[in-house]
């Protein structure tokens, strides 16, 4: 399903970034994923082979209209509901920001701290982050005070742990095997 | 014998055996008879008394030709069954004397044969007691040194749990420590510190 997943997000990707709206587009379809996550009869509704289609159209349509999707998401996701893929659209939603993010030499980075960055402290680890990874680094910043001090920052599935609670733990594991 | 038995046929007798006994009976009777006759009155005569030893004569006679003639073969045959019965109880007591040889025979081969079982049984008695004591012995030391690792693995054990905790109770009474004395200055020093470190790996 990944592969199909992956194939809808390439078109949609394409779709968007011709029209220069990657991000307009990438808004709009979370909007859509996260109504149809508060509304489970909407997801029945969609998913179900029983209703027929041109209700199911008629239900998109009016949600598009509502929500103020562009013409590229409504038509996409027209496409979806026709081709009975409306179960993937979550696996389309996540491949779809990977896709946009690769094409835009964006990388994206989970950066956890003790206490909140000022901006000095932002820019200059992002400095960093993009000299490691030789992209553009797009940061989310977290708070979490069981760090102590220090920083946890995640790009992809690598993990850099500078935490004063994760030097603990290696010391706390030291002490342990000696 | 058989010219005999063909004249006594002729003449109207079955047997001789038959004829003499007829004849038998008839002197008894003349006998017994005459003397009753001349009892009355000639009892005491020479003639009555010649008769009386005449009949005594016929009546010894016919006594012991019965004897003769019947009890030979009777008394013969019964010696034969007699000594048929002793011949067998002679061959019966000849059996049994084997027997009873052959039996004390296979009583003193028993006693020999009990005697050598009870040999084999104390050898093996001795032999199985003996392997058990090595077992025995072999197992203790198993026990022990099973003992010994377990203490050996237990106090292992107790070690890196006691060494476990006193890191556990260092690190948080350290985390304790180092939240008490954090300041600002001191975040931001971590976090320059963690950033150099990331700057250093990138390069």
């Amino acid at each position: 399903m990944k592969i199909v997943a992956d194939r809808y997000a390439d078109a949609l990707a394409d779709v968007a970034l011709a029209q220069n709206a990657a991000s307009q587009v990438r808004r709009e379809l979370a909007d859509f994923l996260a109504l149809m996550h508060e509304s489970p009869e909407l997801r029945v509704l969609l998913e179900n082979p029983a209703v027929p289609r041109a209700s199911k159209r008629g239900v998109i349509e009016a949600l598009a209209a509502r929500l103020g999707a562009s013409q590229v998401m409504r038509n996409f996701l027209l496409v979806v509901l026709d081709r009975r893929r409306i179960a993937l659209l979550a696996e389309i939603e996540a491949a779809f920001a990977e896709k946009l993010d690769q094409r835009q030499g964006i990388t994206r980075a989970d950066v956890t701290t003790a206490h909140a960055l000022d901006d000095a402290e932002r820019k200059r680890l992002c400095g960093v982050l993009e000299q490691i990874t030789g992209r553009h680094v797009e940061p989310e910043y977290r708070l979490d005070a069981g760090l102590i001090a220090g920083a946890v920052v995640r790009i992809g599935s690598t993990i850099y742990d500078g935490s004063v609670r994760a030097q603990l733990e290696r010391l706390r594991a030291q002490l342990v095997s000696r | 014998m058989t010219a005999r038995r063909t004249r006594f046929a002729r003449g109207g007798f079955g047997s001789p055996a038959l004829f003499w006994r007829a004849l038998f009976s008839l002197a008894l009777v003349g006998l017994t008879e005459l003397p009753a006759r001349a009892q009355a009155d000639a009892a005491d005569t020479p003639v009555g008394t010649a008769f009386r030893w005449l009949n005594f004569a016929l009546v010894f006679g016919a006594l012991a030709y019965v004897l003769a003639k019947y009890g030979g073969p009777y008394f013969r045959e019964q010696a034969k069954v007699i000594s048929g019965s002793i011949r067998e109880a002679v061959a019966d007591r000849a059996a049994a004397e084997r027997e009873l040889a052959q039996a004390t025979e296979r009583l003193s081969g028993l006693e020999l044969e009990i005697q050598e079982l009870r040999r084999s049984s104390a050898r093996e008695t001795a032999a199985e007691a003996e392997r058990i004591r090595a077992l025995a012995q072999s197992e203790v030391a198993k026990v022990g040194q099973a003992g010994a690792a377990e203490i050996t693995a237990a106090e292992r054990a107790a070690r890196q749990e006691l060494r476990a905790i006193a890191a556990r109770l260092a690190t948080e009474r350290a985390a304790g420590l180092i939240r008490a004395r954090l300041n600002p200055a001191a975040e931001s020093a971590l976090f320059d510190s963690f950033v150099n470190q990331l700057a250093g790996n990138g390069r």
